[in-house]
């Protein structure tokens, strides 16, 4: 048998030649071969995006489709090009596909394996040389041509759809209920009275209002529902209706008691409720809760000091109230009657605006009967104890409006005007308390003389109307301003633009 | 100095394609056609293997082999098989011999089979018995008689035919003997040309005479040249699929030979194709062996090594149809962690 003499890489002439060859066809090979990936990766990822995008054109979900395409096209390019560049060179593949490409029947994989295994041949040079001769003029575009990947012809169709589905909207979604009766609607009836909601829980959690509270949070679930479209019209419009009926009653118990102490029947007859010395802070774990028992053991006509914790520490008294060491307090009648006072006017305008939001649904719809509805219940208010707190008519009217305070003499006078011009179209079955009110010009009159005087002129605009509208405050709290009129001095000014609601706005 | 040396080797190279060429051309003197068969059995010859040659009555193959004998400055001998033939008729006996100085001695007397190229005419006749003389022959290349070993020289060539006909009073060659054959050849039935060709020089008195090509010494250096040719790790990985998807439970098996065949081929026949493969690149004028060359050879080397099933013989399929089959379904390169898996449950085919 011949032996063949072990010889190395160099020895055979062209060899170099051989394997810079085979390094370029691999690197072509690489090349062509990220691009398929690419190809390949696009015709899953397109599809896949342009089903996104169509789903969400019939449901809402929380998929952002565009989101998506963006960062998974271009993740789908990056990734399967690398795969494609990194992956392992194989010189003998590339040659091996040179052969079956250029029809050289394994000259050169056979050639590069003798280089490579060094296995002793007799016939590795002439293989080497004969390799060499074929590959001389063969470029790397010959070995492994640019063909275009069979599934590249469909990617701009998948494109164009998904850039349709992208930027059309086909308005395939589902409208949730109340759609017929207008979204827009209802999603602003909603979000005016979740606003409210939060405004005036907001005021309780500070004041210790704890109907306020209850009534507060039922109004921003119900906002919120409207506004997520889960109740229709008429749900809205029942549940607005009820909502408004519960304040008008929570108010009209309370102007009664109101009423009886005004009225003299004795300041230690009132169940007055034992609160805790420190308010609830936003955020904290009694946030939304009144903290605190409510001590209504009280007896009408009794004492003072009963129903509190008995001790034989020091006793309550009207004017100091009761503070007994326990963590709660007892107020005083000034103290308790202005927190009613509070609470009867956030009730009030609870009611007032579940009342607006009614009416503006049923306007809307033009459904005779439930305006009378709507209507009749504030008339009730007004005719019983009600506080006339049916200002719909002047619902906004004059926010914003920033007047210079002027002489409050001037002012009383262009008041009463504007009040008659306010209540001139009111009935006749109108509250007691406005006819009083009329013909009371006493206490109007003290009324007048409790309202502060204009602010210091020299300081800026904004100054002076944030500085009147604390004065207004705490004037409104005088002996002087009847309890039953409160309501109506505070909200004339706020509809003047003179006294910050509660949202901390004129 | 290694390029004198690849030019000679390159001559030498060219040399064995030319004897080959002109071996061809005599043979073709005297066969006319038959080119697969004349080519097949020459690779037989440059790859130091045996031959069967399978077809009807009259059609050359003994005169092949006769003519094969002719072009080659080597001896020939043609057993005739018959039932009655015996292992000594074929490998020799002893026999009492009186010398000069009238002592008797006993003497071997070789038999026929101690001949560069045998010619075993109807092998399927004779009882196994006398068979497996001559197989043992061809598979170790020497005879024991007697205890003593005597050594065959080489080249060492058996070129046996057998009729597919005649089935009556015959002796089929077990399957593991046929394994022992290089190729196994068909001799097909000649076309209209090439039947008037045969007439033309066989029933005038224009006989051809073959010239002599090559010797045994020529024969044997193309021998070893043959073995040198490299074979790259793919054609070689092709070569091992191929022998391994003829075994029914081989995962790399076909659904015909999963269907049709009992037992698949033995490592002979991946021999037998990378042998012959390395010859026919020579021949080609190439120093490596190619997926081409594997696929032109593997029809002689594998058909009788695919045994059918009952199943396989009763539908009349043929080892061919299983051989289309695996060329169709085997890919020249595969995945090569396939290689990998363990081929079990592999039957035992020789008993």
């Amino acid at each position: 048998m011949m032996k063949g003499r072990r010889r190395n890489e160099n020895s055979f002439p062209g060899a170099e030649r051989l394997i810079l060859n085979a390094k370029k066809w691999e690197k072509r090979r690489r090349i062509l071969s990220a691009w398929s990936l690419v190809v390949n990766g696009l015709f899953l990822v397109l599809p896949l995006c342009s089903l996104i995008a169509l789903l969400t054109q019939f449901f809402s979900l929380p998929l952002q489709p565009a989101l998506w395409s963006l960062f998974l096209i271009p993740a789908v390019i990056l990734i399967c090009s690398l795969l494609g560049l990194i992956r392992k060179k194989d010189y003998a593949a590339s040659l091996l596909a040179a052969d079956r490409r250029l029809g050289l029947k394994e000259r050169l994989s056979t050639a590069y394996e003798l280089l490579k295994t060094k296995k002793n041949s007799p016939f590795s040079g002439l293989l080497v040389s004969d390799a060499v001769y074929h590959i001389e003029k063969v470029k790397p575009r010959d070995v492994y041509p640019a063909a275009a990947p069979k599934k590249l012809k469909y990617l701009p169709i998948f494109g164009i759809i998904l850039a349709v589905l992208l930027l059309v909207d086909f308005g395939l979604t589902p409208s949730p209920a109340g759609a017929a009766w207008g979204d827009h609607d209802l999603e602003i009836q909603g979000r005016e009275l979740e606003e409210l909601g939060k405004r005036l829980a907001a005021r309780a959690r500070r004041d210790f209002l704890p109907e306020t509270l209850n009534l507060a949070q039922e109004m921003e679930r119900l906002g919120n529902d409207l506004q997520r479209g889960k109740l229709d019209r008429d749900e809205a419009i029942d549940r607005l209706s009820d909502l408004a009926g519960k304040a008008e009653q929570q108010s009209r118990e309370l102007q009664r008691k109101l009423n009886s102490r005004q009225e003299g029947s004795g300041a230690f007859d009132q169940n007055i409720p034992n609160l805790p010395l420190t308010r609830a802070e936003p955020g904290t774990d009694t946030d939304g809760k009144i903290i605190g028992s409510y001590d209504t053991g009280q007896e009408e006509g009794s004492g003072g000091g009963a129903g509190g914790p008995q001790s034989e520490g020091p006793e309550w008294t009207p004017e100091n109230g009761l503070d007994d060491g326990s963590g709660y307090k007892r107020p005083g009648v000034d103290e308790e009657a202005q927190r009613q006072q509070k609470e009867l006017d956030s009730l009030n305008e609870a009611g007032k605006g579940l009342r607006n939001s009614a009416g503006a649904l049923v306007f809307d719809e033009g459904r005779e009967g439930s305006d009378s509805e709507i209507i009749g219940s504030s008339e009730q208010i007004t005719e019983g104890e009600g506080d006339g707190t049916d200002l719909s008519e002047q619902s906004g009217a004059g926010q914003g409006r920033q007047n210079s305070p002027g002489d409050p003499g001037t002012r009383a006078a262009e008041d009463e005007e504007s009040s008659e011009g306010r209540y001139a179209g009111m009935s006749e079955e109108e509250p007691s308390e406005l006819q009083g009110f009329e013909q009371d010009r006493e206490k109007l009159k003290g009324i007048i003389r409790a309202l502060p005087l204009a602010a210091d002129p020299e300081k800026p605009l904004n100054e002076r109307v944030h500085e009147y509208s604390r004065q207004l405050e705490d004037s409104i709290l005088k002996e002087e301003v009847p309890l039953n009129y409160r309501s109506y001095i505070r909200d004339y000014f706020i509809s003047i633009g003179m006294m910050e609601n509660d949202t901390g706005l004129y | 100095m290694e390029k004198l040396q690849d030019e000679l080797l390159r001559d030498k190279a060219g040399k064995v394609k030319e004897k080959v060429g002109s071996l061809k051309t005599e043979i073709a003197k005297a066969i006319v056609g038959q080119r697969d068969v004349v080519e097949g059995v020459l690779i037989c010859l440059l790859c130091g293997g045996h031959a069967l040659l399978e077809g009807v009555p009259g059609l050359g193959k003994t005169y092949l082999i006769k003519s094969l004998g002719d072009v080659l400055n080597l001896a020939t001998s043609r057993i005739q098989f018959t039932p009655d033939l015996m292992p000594a008729d074929i490998i020799g006996t002893n026999v009492l011999v009186q010398n000069e100085e009238s002592k008797r001695l006993i003497q071997f007397q070789k038999g026929p089979i101690f001949s560069h190229i045998v010619l075993a005419d109807e092998i399927n006749r004779a009882t196994p018995k006398t068979q497996s003389a001559l197989l043992e022959a061809m598979q170790e290349q020497r005879i024991t008689v007697s205890g003593v070993q005597y050594s065959l020289e080489s080249p060492f060539v058996v070129l046996a035919t057998q009729n597919p006909i005649e089935m009556e009073g015959t002796y089929p060659l077990p399957e593991a003997q046929l394994d022992r054959f290089f190729f196994k050849l068909t001799v097909g039935y000649p076309q209209a040309s090439e039947l008037e060709g045969i007439i033309d020089r066989t029933t005038t008195g224009n006989l051809p005479v073959l010239v002599k090509v090559a010797d045994a010494e020529t024969i044997e250096e193309m021998k070893s040249l043959v073995r040198e040719i490299p074979i790259a790790g793919p054609v070689k990985d092709y070569v091992i699929r191929l022998v391994l998807s003829t075994h029914p439970q081989s995962p790399f098996s076909t659904a015909l030979s999963r269907r049709y065949v009992k037992y698949g081929s033995s490592p002979r026949g991946a021999q037998s194709l990378v042998l012959a493969g390395k010859v026919m690149a020579l021949l080609d004028g190439r120093f490596n062996v190619s997926f081409d060359d594997i696929r032109q050879v593997i029809k002689p080397s594998l058909r009788h090594r695919i045994i059918l099933n009952f199943e396989g013989e009763a539908g009349g399929i043929t080892a061919e149809e299983i051989i289309d089959d695996l060329i169709r379904e085997t890919a020249e390169v595969a995945d090569s962690a396939l290689l990998n898996a363990q081929d079990k449950n592999l039957p035992d085919k020789e008993a």
